[in-house]
This record gives structure tokens, C-alpha cells and sequence, in this order.
């Protein structure tokens, strides 16, 4: 039985059996922001996995970290929806295409989702789930955009279109992948390190995504409101350590969790960018 | 005795006489035979066997042997043990043994009248069956007949009973005494890791006090040594490699082993205890004993001897007679060690001394002129000096006979005025490094024998005024670009018929190749601001002249008929056709002449372009000396005017005529074309046979005088530089005109070679290969190369010649490591980049350069991102057993990590794919920012780039693999095992689009003869000298087996496997049947190796076909419809022709020409997965998931099966209708 969880009130589970549900979740409370008006996504842009046992903390004796990701400086505009030639995409027609870049999402207020935020506790793995992480390729792009999951965990990349996708995965401690999945098909892939993985779809060039593989006991990725929950931490200090895809990565300063509370913490990210330095060659 | 008085002479005289000359004799005699003992020849061989003896016995004392030895004293006392044992029965086995005595005596018995019987019954049966013949009666004498054959029989059981007998006693003696004959094996098997090193202990230094005695007479007593020598004299005959001495041909001997006595012998290079002080010259190994020397090696002494290399006098035996050498310059500290133990000086009655360690390589030359780009690895300095024989084109005035290209490296001047105007060609010839401080124009005028200050003459015959250098280079330079514009007719160049756009051109300049081939790098030496690579001199990128500075010097017109078809200005360029379309090329012309970015018209300090300045009265001298011919008289009419059909009176005309004369003295035509000088000969000396000149024969002049009469050299250091060529050639090529130097001589006369400005390792590099140019005297032993080594070397040679290595890599870069185990592996492999979801400013691709490169970008990397680098990823291109199969990563820790290697090509992969990427950097000094510029000025355009279907798209967010992969020239590994060879012979000659996504198109290039076939010969038989160490390799992935495991199972040794997976010819040729026996023999198959002189395609025979066609109707077109419908093989490819229904990042090539273009085994082993044969492509994997896709389409099949299926489908593409 798959237990993939949402997070967050826009984030949207890839689990097929929850996947009607979920977006009937993401158009209600999607509504209630106003960048969601304009960005509408129809489908899931953040999805996260967590451990079977959940919710098996505690809740008096651990506490939960919950992140906020903030825009440092100028929001910037929206991206421009993607060019997406109607002959090109023949065979995704089967579904709505979304046209969002997911680039870079960010509220007005400067909230920034798919900022993935990890948290490791000392003397803990975290737990691998039993059945594999769902990256399904649905009218032409993958589906969760980026995808949070554990060191040892299993991918599966499936394919909902009528046309064929290849799942081509720029891996670098893992094993790189480059497969033609036609529609229907599926393919498992174990993930051994800890690295973020470029997704592509050669055919498809604007199908982009990232699988995210951690070592943490806890992990995340903020939603369209640009937060996200670390859950089931034993009280003491922790650094969250975060990754987007265009602003970077870095980690947080120390944060003190309490049993039995929700500590918050604001994360800053893009501001002031790194002074361009030379290229090394 | 006394004096009978009858003799005429006077006794005891006599007798003082003879005992003085038996006393000078036994003196002689004995000085003699002490002389002969210590000859110092004699003395090596006494001190190498101490050496060995000292060897042998830290061999004995080693760990190893000290286990070997333990055991077998504990095996010995076991024996003993058990022999112990046997005593106490030895009553039994005296029985056992008497029992065998007595049975042996009576089988002996048994068998002599066994043998009698067998006689008589044989007389009796004879004797019986003439009767019968004779008498008719077949019954007769039948029952004698059974009686004797009775006897016989029961003979025959009795030897068998008593054999079988004895057989029995003796199984059980043997059963007794089996411990004992276990035992004393075991002690052999142990012993025999040591045996051999006991042995040469033995003869070196026995037990034995008789062969101790033996040893000492023959080698330590004088006189007596000569009995049985051990020592002796080693020399090698070599009958066919005669040398010229006195006019006579003389067989070479060579006896260098007699003192380099471990010359031919491994191990001897300084191991423990044996450093390079402990263990010198002459006690060493070769340093190459793979190449030379030993018997399996391709030079064996016994076939080309020692000085055959090395020069010097191999038959003589004494370190000074054989002419050692050291080169003064390089091997300062071994001159000076040698002068004072050897006395080491020039041997003076010898003319060709040993070649210095640094030089030897010139000998490789006498064998291998025709193979000289094959040698290259083996002989990188004799390599570069040929190369740079060819680059600088010493070769165009001087003749090499043999030497293989003849072309003009010049450009053409018969339309030079359309090009650059006069003032420019003046200021350029007199001083070319003016304007571009790397140009391979060597500078003609100016130099020290015309100094500006020096007096040159005295003009009009010695009456006139006093004319000075600077003056007479001025008129001549002048006189030269008159002459040079005269022969050059401007021939007027059609207008550009585009408007150029100089942003689009930036682009074009990027994207169509030029830097494959031409840097934009400053001259200044200073680190230009960005880290744009096009600013950065690589390694193939200066194949063509550097273009910092052009836009000063060509004419728009010229230039854009230059890019558009460059054969047509100059029929002998190596500029290929790039077939740009008129926008395109008139782009780039707009980029370089306009030149947004500064590069074009940045020209060094200093260079300014201004007329020169001829003067009447210089002029009328130098015609004065060009015509000594003509008479005073007329020369005065001449210059008056008065002769009309030479007016001189005109300085124009003067010019011209003196410019001519100019131009023959310094044979400018010898590198350009000019009108009317198309076949004159070359003006320099013939170079053929230059390393046989004797020093005597070269003009040292007064240089050398003038060195020690300054005080500066004594008479010693005068004579030693005047006795070796080397020296008088360095000077030459250093200073060309020194020679000229404190001698008077006329204008006309002076050294006129030009000045290269070489550097000292070209310089050196030339000197080892115009050493190397000998006559011929190995006539006999010529190497022939094999019909393959010619073809390879040509195609070697073609492909260095059109620079392919430019675009393409051709063989992949190595990286060297330890791993876990310690052991340490080199394999063929990338770096992996670094990090790219990061908007860093860093490359993403560590360079592969070397360490010191590598580690500078790590430290780098690491200050700007501010994180440790721990390890660094490579990704396998090669199938590496016990490492990993192509495509896998491999993360090395820095401290395991030992070396890497540059791939051989490719350095515009880089290029292309940074302008996807990055754009060019470009920096504001005002803001100290930097930036990206890409194709246009307009910021809104940031990032985007023209496609090849017209639309413009921003890639710089695509992962820098991808990129490289889809817009770069292709990789070329192993490309002779993927295309048919006819197929790409013609591509070559004739190009058509493969990939029509990429902006860079393969050019047209204007071959010389035979350059095609010779690049498509060299892919062709890379494959089959690859396809071995390829087999090994897979067979061994596929078993899993460790080194020595396939070594033994394959019946050779680990050192021969190791040889042939590391594609060595020695081990290949004598080993690989064995493996290929032993991988039939495991059921192992393999894609058979290219077969470079016919090949087939099976797939589409006719017997093939029915065969196919018996089991499945319809079978092409099934596998058309799993292609189109499965795969969906035209997302992405062409078809026929027809463009694919995506992107261009995602275009793929015409399947159509497959059949044509493809070898059908390499494109089984792509469809069944593409990332093993390119790592990193962008084709998916097709047919690899478990269980097999497409089962709607073509039901019940496995993924081998589909493979099949749509290979045979690519090979009859053109029998099936091309839409369903």
C-alpha cells in the first residue's frame, strides 16, 4: 500500500490512488493565494515522500522545524509561461498540458516553492520506504517537478502519455539512466547516493525535473506557499541545510527544537547573488 | 761453454745480449699479460659479476626466498623424519627388495622362452604352410601346428603371471618408500621459485672447491684467464648494416655488450639497494627494453646491433675510442664526472660520435622515413623536429628528397593587392613579428649581418658615399613589395552581396568552427581579462595563423571571399570550405571588421603600417651588385634612361628590377606563389644527407676563433665545439646570420638564412631530426612497413595535416588512479563535471590536462563555492575489467587519484558547447563585472542562439553533457568499427549533413592527393588493431574473471594478458590465438573484428533475407513497424530526409543512409545500449527494460529479438515502403 503523503496545503501526492483527490486539494487551497490565481498549476509541483511509520513521532516527545523560504531582496517577475509548439507535443494532448515554469515560483510576498530542506539527525538514517517513488510522465512533464526521497530508496519512472518519453537522468554518483519509456511502460531505478539529479526528456526538451537523494532523517520541499515541515525531531539544535534549483544552496543557522512545539525558521534565499568570479577553466 | 775461438763472435757478448732480450721479453711478456688482465673492459666484466653475485645473494636473502628456503628445511626435516622411520623397517623393505631381485630374474626368464616359443611356433608355421602350398593338403601338420601355438600361449601367460608379480612387489616397495618420494617432490616444487637463483649462485660462486679452483684459474689469474674464459668479449655481427670506413663498405660490429653487460637484462635499473649511484653505466638495463634490445622486442640487438642508434665505434673497447658523448648543455654534471674518470674528450679519428642522450632519437629517422607520424609516441622528439620541419617549412628551401609534403606554406601572392595594400606588405616583410609575434614567416631583413649602423659599401663602385645597413634593408624591403605588387595584378573581388549583422557574426565566428583551427589570444603575454577559450592557444587551435589583429590588414571583400571558398584565392590551402551560406559569411566578415569585441583590430605595441622608403642612390648600388653582369657603361645608360627597354631613370621601374633579383636571392617563392617563379628551385642547402657531413666540411668561420681570441674559451672548449655538427646547427638555427660575423664580405654574399625566432626546445627538436637525415647506409635492413603501417601512417598524417583533430576526438583522454586495493589502474575516461545546477561562474568540466591543471581549477573551485572537493568523478569509455563497463562513474578520492591525460582532439567540443552555455564572457572594467553575450547587443535576447530550423532558443539552462553531446562535432572512438569505409571515404571527399542540428557543418576540405583514403584507412585498421585488447577485455568483464585467473584458464602469462589488453603488438601477435581459442572454447562471443579491405552487408543478402522470411512473413516490415511504432524511432530522427517532429536539440540522424553509412555490428551493439558505445549520448536505451516494452506491437519478443529485428529493418530500409 503506498503512503505518500501531501505537504502543504498546495503540494499535490503523486500516489495515482490519491492523485484525483489531490488535485481537487491543490485547486482549493491554491485559490487562497494570490499567486496561485495567476500561476494556476494543474498539476503537482512539490512532492515529498515520507516513511511509512508516519505519523509515528511522538508528538510530545519530538518537536518540528516549520521552514519558510523567503525571496531576499525584489521579487522578481514571473517566469513566461513555456513555448510548448502544439505539433511538437502531439501525444501529451491526452492530458492538459501545464505550461508553467517551474523554474522559479514565487509569491508576490516573496514565498519560493520546491525549495528542498533537509535536516539530519545525529545517529539516524532515515527510513526507506517500501514501495518506489512515483516520477510519472504526464502530459509532457514529470510529474512531481522535483521529487525528495532517501538514500537506498527506489525510483519508478512511469509514463502516462500515448507518446513515448526517455527518462534521461544526468546522475553522477548514481547510475546515470537514459531510457526509452514508451506509454505504459515503467522503470525502477534504485538510488544509492546522495546527490540531486537532473531529469530530462531528450524528446521533449522542456520537460525538466530533479530528484533530490538524501542522507537526512528529514526532508522536504516547500509548497506553492513556500513552506514546509520538518517533523518528528528529537528536542535539541539543528541546522536545516536547503537546495533550489536556480537560488542555490546553503544552510540555515542553528534552530532549537522544543518536544511537543513547531520552531520556525525563515530562510532566506537570492538575495544578494554571489559576486560573478572568474571561470576557472 | 767455452770460446772455441772458431767463431766470428764473441760468446759471453752473446751471452750478455741474450739473457738482456729474454729479460725485456719475459718483461713484454708479463707487462703483457698484466695489460691484457686489466683491461678495463675486463675489470667491468670482474666488477659486474661481484654486482650479480651481490644480487643473487639479496635475492636468496630476501623475504621472499627466506620463506621459500624455511620451508624447504622444514620439508627437509620431515624427510628426514619419515626416512628415519623407514630404518626401523628396513629388515622389511631388504625382504621386499630381495623378492624383487629374484621375480625380476625370473620375468627376465619368462620372457626369453616366451620369445623362443613364439620363434619355433613361427619356423613350424612356415615350414607347415610351404608344405600345404606344395602338397595341396590344407590339413597338414595341423595338430604340430595347435602344439607349437600351445606353447607359445602358455609362454605368453607365464610372462604376464611373473610380470604381474614383480608389478605387485614393486607397488608395494614403492608404497613403503612413498612418503619418502612425496616428500623429496614437495621439496622440488618449493625449491623451485629459487632454483634459478641458485643456479647462476652456483656458477658465479660454487660450493664445489674443485669449481672453485676452476673459476679462479679462468678469471683471476693472469695468463691463465684465457684457458676457459669467462670473461670475454660479447659482440654481434651484423652483416648487412655496413658502414662506409675509407672508402670501403665494412660489416658493423658491434661489442658494447662486453662492458654493458646487463644491457639486454631486466631488473637492472636500480631496485632496492641498487640506486642510480650504486648501480651506473655501464651495469644497467636499457631503459627500453620493450622497444629494443631483447629478442621479442621490434629492434633485437642481434638483428640491428647497438651503434646501428647510438653511432660511435662499436668495435672498439675502450671508453674513449668509442667516442661516448654527453651533451654539454643538458648533462653538465655527467660531462664534468666523465672528464675525470674517463678523461673524456672528442675522439678525433672518428667522425661520427655517439649521438647524446637527448639526441638519439635522430636515429630513428634512417628507418622510418615513411613512417614517421606512426613513430611519434615512441619518438616524441625526433617527432616534434619533423613536424616542425613541415610547420616552418625548412623543407621548401631545403631539399629532403624523401620528405613527404611539398606544398607552398605560404599564401598565394598572385593576388596579394586585393588582400592587404603595399604599405602593409612592406611593413610586414620587414617585420612579420611586428604584427603577429607567432607567425611561422620568418623575419628576412634587419637581421645582425646588416645591422643599422654597419657600413654595407660604398656606392658607386667604392667612389660614392658611404651606404649603411639601415638604409639597404629599407631599399630592399622596398624593392621586394614593388617587385611582389608588380607580379600581383589587382583582379578585382565582387562586392559583398549580403549586409553583414557583426552580432549574428559573433555567433557565426562561434559556432562555424574557426576556432577549431585559429585563436583570437593577445599577444602581450598578459591574462587576458575573461577566461574565454577563444583568447587561449590550446593544442590544436594554432593549426591556422592567430586572428587577433586581421580586421587592420584585409580588405572586406577579400575576407568574405576568403571564408567562402578559401581554395579558390589559394589552391593549396588547408583552409577547408565550410559551405556558409552569403548571410553567414558576410556576417562574419561584418564581426571582424566591425569588431564589437575588440579582438580584430587590437594590433601589438609598436606595429605601425607606413610605407617604406627606398632611395634612388641605394638602389642604383644594390642593382650595381645584382648586375655585376652588365657592364659599367650600360648600367649608367640604364639609370639615365637611355636604353629604353630597361628605363631606370624611374625609381618605380628600378624598384621592381632590384626587387626581383631580391626575391631570387632570398627565394621568397620557395614558400609563395609567385607569378612566374611556380617551379624554381629551392635556394638553400640540401638537407638529404646532413647528419653524414663530417664536421670539416661545415663553415664554423670565425666564430669560434673569436671566442677564444676574446678570452672567453680556451683552445680545448674551441676545438670540442667545433667538433660535434650539433652545435654548428644550434648556432645556425639561433642565430642564422652569426656565422657572418667579423667577416668582410660583399652584399650579395652574405648569410641570407632568415631568422625563425624558434624557441630552444624547437630548436633542439630540429636538431635531432636533421641529425637524424643520414645517407642511406642500412640499405639492407631497411624497415619495409606492412601495407597497414603505411596506410596508418599516411592517415596519421592527413589527420594532423586537415587539423581533424580540431573538432574531433579521436581517442579518449586516460585517468590513472589506485583503487582500494592499492592497485593502480589506468583507464580510458572523462572527468565528470563538477556541478551545473549552480549559476557559478566556474567551468563545469574539470580540464584533463594534467594534475597540475586539475588541481589549480579543484582549489579554485573550492575557494569560490566554499566547500571541500573530496573526491573527483570520472566516467568510463572503455570497458575496464575489475574497474567498470563504459558509462559507469567511478568517484576517486584526490589522494588515489595519480594522473589524466588529455583525450587526442577535440578541443572545439569545449568551444561549441561554452557558447550554449556561458555566451561569450565579457568583462566591464568600468563595473569590474563580467557578462554573456550571445548572438545579438539586445539584452532581451540573453541566451538565445539561432537553431538550425531558423528559430532562436535559449540552452543555457540545459545540463553542459547534454550540450556537449548535441551540439558539438561527434567523438570519433572507434569510428573505423562503426562506419562502412566506402561510405565515409565519400563523406570525406563530399560531406553531407548528418546532423542537421548542429551550426558547425564537417567542411569541404581541399585534400591533397590521397588524403581521404588515407584518413578513412587509418579509422579502418585503428578497429582492427583495437579489436584484441577489446576482446580481452569484454571476455574477461563477461567472466569475471581476475587477470591471473584468465591468464592460467588461457593457458598464458599475466604480464602477456596484462600486454594484450593494453593493446601491445608483441603480446598480441604471439598470445591473442590463445585467448580467442580459450573464449570459443568458454562459449564467448564477441562482434568480430572490421575487416578494412571488404566487407558485406548480410543483413541485406538474398540467403540471409529467405532465411528470415521462412519464419516470419512479412518480417521487414514488422521490424519497420516496431521502429516507427515502438521506439518511435522518427521522434527524433530523419526520414529520408523529412525533418522530425521536435526540436532541433533533439534531432537525430537520417536513418536512410544507415544502411549505407553504419556497420551492421556496431549498430546491433548501439540499439542494444547506446550509453556503452557513447557514454553520456542522448539516444535512450531502446530496448533494455525488463520485461521487454513494445509486446503490443510485436508480441511474444524479446528485447535481443527487437534488436534484431529493426537492425535487419535499417539494412532493407530501402525495400520497405517508407510510410505505413
Amino acid at each position: 500500500m503506498k503512503t505518500l503523503f501531501l505537504l502543504g496545503a498546495a503540494a499535490i501526492a503523486t500516489a495515482p490512488l490519491l492523485r484525483e483527490g489531490g488535485e481537487e486539494a491543490a485547486k482549493k487551497s491554491c485559490c487562497k493565494t494570490t499567486a496561485c490565481e495567476t500561476a494556476a498549476p494543474s498539476a503537482t509541483l512539490a512532492s515529498v515522500v515520507k516513511p511509512a511509520t508516519k505519523p509515528a513521532y511522538d508528538p510530545d516527545s519530538t518537536g518540528s522545524i516549520l521552514v519558510t523560504a523567503l525571496f531576499e531582496g525584489d521579487v522578481p517577475e514571473r517566469l513566461a509561461d513555456l513555448v510548448i509548439d502544439a505539433a511538437k507535443s502531439e501525444g501529451c494532448s491526452d492530458h492538459q498540458i501545464d505550461r508553467t515554469d517551474r523554474t522559479r515560483l514565487i509569491t508576490e510576498d516573496g514565498r519560493i516553492a520546491n525549495v528542498v530542506v533537509t535536516v539530519e539527525i545525529e545517529g539516524q538514517r532515515p527510513e526507506i520506504p517500501e514501495e518506489p517513488i512515483l516520477i510519472d510522465q504526464r502530459g509532457c512533464r514529470f510529474e512531481p517537478h522535483i521529487a525528495v526521497l532517501p538514500v537506498g530508496a527506489h525510483v519508478r519512472f512511469a509514463n502516462s502519455d500515448a507518446v513515448n518519453h526517455n527518462v534521461h537522468t544526468f546522475a553522477k554518483r548514481n547510475s546515470p539512466l537514459n531510457r526509452n519509456i514508451a506509454g505504459g511502460s515503467e522503470e525502477v531505478q534504485r538510488l544509492e547516493k546522495d546527490e540531486t539529479i537532473e531529469v530530462k526528456c531528450d524528446i521533449h526538451p522542456w520537460m525538466r525535473g530533479y530528484i533530490h537523494v538524501t542522507e537526512a532523517a528529514r526532508y522536504g520541499a516547500t509548497n506553492l506557499q513556500g513552506t514546509s515541515s520538518l517533523e518528528g525531531l528529537p528536542p535539541g539544535d539543528y541546522k536545516v541545510k536547503y537546495w533550489h534549483e536556480e537560488l542555490g544552496k546553503g544552510t540555515s543557522e542553528v534552530v532549537t527544537v522544543a518536544a511537543g512545539a513547531a520552531t520556525e525558521l525563515e530562510l532566506r534565499l537570492g538575495g544578494e547573488k554571489k559576486k560573478k568570479g572568474r571561470r576557472g577553466r | 761453454m767455452a770460446d772455441r775461438g772458431d767463431t766470428h763472435y764473441h760468446v759471453p757478448n752473446l751471452n750478455f745480449w741474450f739473457l738482456l732480450s729474454s729479460v725485456i721479453l719475459l718483461v713484454t711478456a708479463v707487462w703483457m699479460v698484466i695489460d691484457d688482465y686489466s683491461a678495463s673492459w675486463k675489470e667491468y666484466q670482474r666488477e659486474f659479476r661481484k654486482i650479480e653475485l651481490e644480487r643473487t645473494d639479496a635475492e636468496l636473502a630476501s623475504e621472499r626466498a627466506q620463506a621459500v628456503i624455511a620451508e624447504e628445511a622444514r620439508l627437509q626435516a620431515q624427510l628426514d623424519l619419515v626416512r628415519k622411520g623407514l630404518l626401523s623397517r628396513q629388515g622389511e623393505i631388504d625382504a621386499v627388495g630381495a623378492e624383487i631381485t629374484a621375480l625380476k630374474g625370473a620375468v627376465f626368464n619368462s620372457i626369453e622362452s616366451a620369445k623362443k616359443a613364439k620363434q619355433e611356433y613361427n619356423w613350424e608355421r612356415y615350414l607347415i604352410e610351404e608344405h600345404r602350398l606344395h602338397d595341396g593338403d590344407p590339413e597338414y601338420g595341423a595338430a604340430k601346428l595347435a602344439e607349437y601355438e600351445q606353447r607359445m600361449i602358455d609362454g605368453a601367460i607365464e610372462q604376464e603371471r611373473d610380470e604381474i608379480a614383480l608389478g605387485a612387489k614393486e607397488a608395494e616397495l614403492a608404497a613403503v618408500m612413498a612418503s619418502v618420494t612425496n616428500a623429496e617432490g614437495d621439496i622440488k616444487v618449493v625449491a623451485k621459485e629459487i632454483e634459478l637463483v641458485r643456479k647462476k649462485k652456483d656458477a658465479l660462486d660454487p660450493d664445489d672447491p674443485a669449481a672453485q679452483i676452476a673459476n679462479l684459474i679462468r678469471n683471476d689469474i693472469p695468463g691463465l684467464d684465457f684457458v676457459g674464459p669467462t670473461i670475454k668479449v660479447d659482440k654481434v655481427v651484423l652483416d648487412n648494416l655496413t658502414f662506409e670506413l675509407n672508402f670501403t663498405q665494412k660489416v658493423r660490429i658491434d661489442m658494447c655488450q662486453t662492458c654493458h653487460q646487463a644491457i639486454d637484462r631486466e631488473g637492472f635499473d636500480g631496485p632496492e639497494g641498487y640506486g642510480p649511484d650504486e648501480l651506473a653505466h655501464p651495469y644497467r638495463s636499457h631503459p627500453r627494453l620493450d622497444m629494443f634490445v631483447t629478442a621479442k622486442s621490434p629492434h633485437p640487438m642481434s638483428e640491428v646491433g647497438c651503434s646501428i642508434c647510438h653511432r660511435g665505434a662499436g668495435e672498439a673497447l675502450d671508453f674513449q675510442r668509442i667516442d661516448h658523448n654527453v651533451s654539454r648543455i643538458f648533462e653538465p654534471e655527467k660531462a664534468e664526472r666523465w672528464e675525470e674518470k674517463y678523461h673524456w674528450h672528442k675522439q678525433h679519428y672518428w667522425d661520427y660520435p655517439m649521438l647524446t642522450s637527448d639526441k638519439v632519437e635522430a636515429s630513428c629517422v634512417q628507418c622510418h622515413k615513411t613512417t614517421m607520424d606512426l613513430i611519434a609516441d615512441e619518438a616524441p622528439e625526433v617527432s616534434e623536429g619533423y613536424k616542425l620541419f613541415e610547420r616552418y617549412a625548412c623543407y621548401a628551401c631545403h631539399k629532403v628528397d624523401w620528405f613527404p609534403t611539398k606544398r607552398k606554406p605560404g599564401p598565394s601572392l598572385k593576388n596579394i593587392l586585393a588582400k592587404v595594400d603595399e604599405d602593409w606588405i612592406a611593413s610586414w616583410v620587414a617585420n612579420p613579428r611586428g604584427f603577429r609575434p607567432t607567425t611561422w614567416m620568418p623575419q628576412l631583413f634587419h637581421l645582425e649581418n646588416w645591422a643599422p649602423e654597419q657600413e654595407i659599401v660604398k656606392s658607386d663602385y667604392g667612389k660614392g658615399r658611404v651606404i649603411l645597413g639601415q638604409e639597404w634593408n629599407d631599399s630592399a624591403v622596398a624593392a621586394i613589395t614593388a617587385f611582389v605588387a608588380d607580379r600581383a595584378p589587382v583582379q578585382e573581388l565582387p562586392p559583398i552581396p549580403a549586409d553583414g549583422d557583426a552580432q549574428a557574426g559573433r555567433e557565426g565566428f562561434r559556432l562555424s568552427g574557426c576556432l577549431a583551427c585559429h585563436t583570437t589570444q593577445a599577444f602581450d603575454g598578459e591574462e587576458p581579462e575573461t577566461k574565454d577559450l577563444a583568447f587561449d592557444p590550446t593544442r590544436y587551435n594554432e593549426h591556422g595563423p592567430n586572428l587577433r589583429g586581421v580586421g587592420t590588414k584585409l580588405t572586406p571583400e577579400w575576407l568574405y571571399s576568403w571564408i567562402r571558398d578559401p581554395a579558390a584565392m589559394w589552391s593549396e590551402t588547408r583552409m577547408p570550405n565550410l559551405r556558409l551560406s552569403e548571410q553567414e559569411a558576410a556576417d562574419i566578415t561584418a564581426y571582424i571588421v566591425e569588431d564589437p569585441d575588440g579582438v580584430f583590430t587590437d594590433v601589438p605595441d609598436g606595429w605601425n603600417v607606413a610605407a617604406v622608403d627606398s632611395t634612388a642612390e641605394v638602389l642604383q648600388e644594390q642593382a650595381r651588385w645584382y648586375f655585376s653582369r652588365v657592364s659599367r657603361d650600360e648600367l649608367a645608360d640604364r639609370f639615365q634612361g637611355k636604353i629604353e627597354e630597361f628605363r631606370w631613370d624611374r625609381k618605380e621601374e628600378l624598384e621592381v628590377a632590384v626587387g626581383e633579383k631580391l626575391v631570387q636571392q632570398y627565394g621568397c617563392y620557395s614558400c609563395h606563389e609567385v607569378q612566374g617563379y611556380e617551379n624554381a628551385m629551392p635556394i638553400g642547402t640540401e638537407l638529404t644527407a646532413w647528419g653524414s657531413k663530417t664536421v670539416d666540411k661545415l663553415d664554423w668561420a670565425l666564430l669560434a676563433n673569436k671566442f677564444q681570441e676574446h678570452g672567453e674559451w680556451d683552445q680545448h672548449t674551441r676545438e670540442e665545439y667545433k667538433s660535434y655538427r650539433e652545435n654548428w646547427i644550434r648556432q645556425k638555427l639561433h642565430e642564422p646570420r652569426s656565422f657572418d660575423r667579423e667577416k668582410v664580405k660583399n652584399p650579395v654574399e652574405r648569410l641570407k638564412m632568415p631568422w625563425f625566432a624558434l624557441e630552444s626546445h624547437e630548436v633542439e627538436a630540429l636538431i635531432t631530426f636533421v641529425t637524424g637525415l643520414v645517407d642511406d647506409e642500412v640499405q639492407h635492413a631497411k624497415m619495409v612497413p606492412s601495407a597497414d603501417q603505411l596506410a596508418m601512417n599516411q592517415g596519421l598524417q592527413a589527420i594532423r595535416q586537415q587539423n581533424c583533430v580540431g573538432c574531433h576526438v579521436i581517442e579518449p583522454g586516460t585517468v590513472t588512479f589506485r583503487d582500494d586495493d592499492g592497485d593502480v589502474h589506468t583507464v580510458e575516461a572523462e572527468l565528470l563535471s563538477m556541478d551545473e545546477f549552480l549559476d557559478a561562474w566556474v567551468h563545469p568540466v574539470p580540464p584533463q590536462t594534467g594534475m597540475d591543471a586539475l588541481n589549480e581549477y579543484l582549489a579554485g573551485y573550492e575557494e569560490y563555492l566554499e566547500e571541500e572537493v573530496e573526491d573527483v568523478g570520472i566516467r568510463l569509455l572503455a570497458p575496464e575489467p575489475d574497474v567498470g563497463q563504459p558509462g559507469e562513474n567511478v568517484f576517486i578520492p584526490r589522494e588515489d587519484l595519480i594522473d589524466v591525460s588529455p583525450a587526442w582532439g577535440g578541443d572545439f567540443v569545449a568551444l561549441a558547447a561554452n557558447y550554449y552555455y556561458f555566451g561569450v564572457e565579457q568583462y566591464d572594467a568600468e563595473e569590474d563585472a563580467y557578462s554573456s553575450v550571445w548572438g545579438s547587443d539586445d539584452p532581451d535576447d540573453e541566451g538565445l542562439v539561432g537553431d538550425a530550423d531558423g528559430e532562436a532558443r535559449d540552452y543555457s539552462g540545459e545540463p553542459y553533457d547534454k550540450l556537449r553531446w548535441t551540439f558539438a562535432p561527434p567523438v570519433l572512438y572507434d569510428e573505423g568499427g562503426k562506419l562502412q569505409k566506402e561510405w565515409f571515404y565519400s563523406f570525406l571527399k563530399d560531406p553531407v549533413p548528418l546532423r542537421p542540428q548542429l551550426r558547425v557543418k564537417m567542411p569541404t576540405f581541399n585534400y591533397p592527393e590521397g588524403h581521404a583514403g588515407a584518413i578513412a584507412d587509418y579509422f579502418a585498421q585503428q578497429a582492427v588493431l583495437d579489436w584484441p585488447s577489446r576482446f580481452a577485455r569484454e571476455l574477461r568483464l563477461s567472466l569475471g574473471l581476475t587477470t591471473e585467473d584468465l591468464a592460467a584458464r588461457a593457458g598464458i602469462s599475466p604480464d602477456d594478458l596484462r600486454g594484450i589488453e593494453a593493446g601491445k603488438r608483441p603480446e598480441t601477435e604471439a598470445k591473442f590465438p590463445d585467448v580467442l581459442t580459450f573464449a570459443r572454447e568458454a562459449g564467448f562471443s564477441w562482434y568480430p573484428a572490421v575487416n578494412p579491405s571488404y566487407e558485406r552487408s548480410v543483413r541485406r543478402s538474398p540467403t540471409y533475407l529467405d532465411g528470415v522470411a521462412a519464419d516470419h512473413r512479412d518480417y521487414l516490415a514488422a521490424g519497420s513497424r516496431l521502429a516507427r511504432e515502438g521506439p518511435q524511432c522518427f521522434q527524433c530522427h530523419f526520414d529520408a530526409g523529412d525533418a522530425p517532429n521536435a526540436d532541433p536539440i533533439a534531432w537525430a540522424p537520417d536513418l536512410a543512409l544507415t544502411r549505407d553509412r553504419l556497420r551492421e555490428d556496431w549498430v546491433e551493439e548501439w540499439l542494444t545500449n547506446p550509453a556503452r558505445v557513447y557514454p553520456g549520448t542522448a539516444m535512450p536505451g531502446n530496448f533494455l527494460t525488463d520485461p521487454p516494452q513494445y509486446q503490443e506491437i510485436s508480441p511474444d519478443t524479446s528485447n535481443e529479438e527487437q534488436v534484431d529485428a529493426v537492425t535487419d529493418w535499417l539494412f532493407n530500409y530501402d525495400r520497405i515502403p517508407p510510410r505505413n
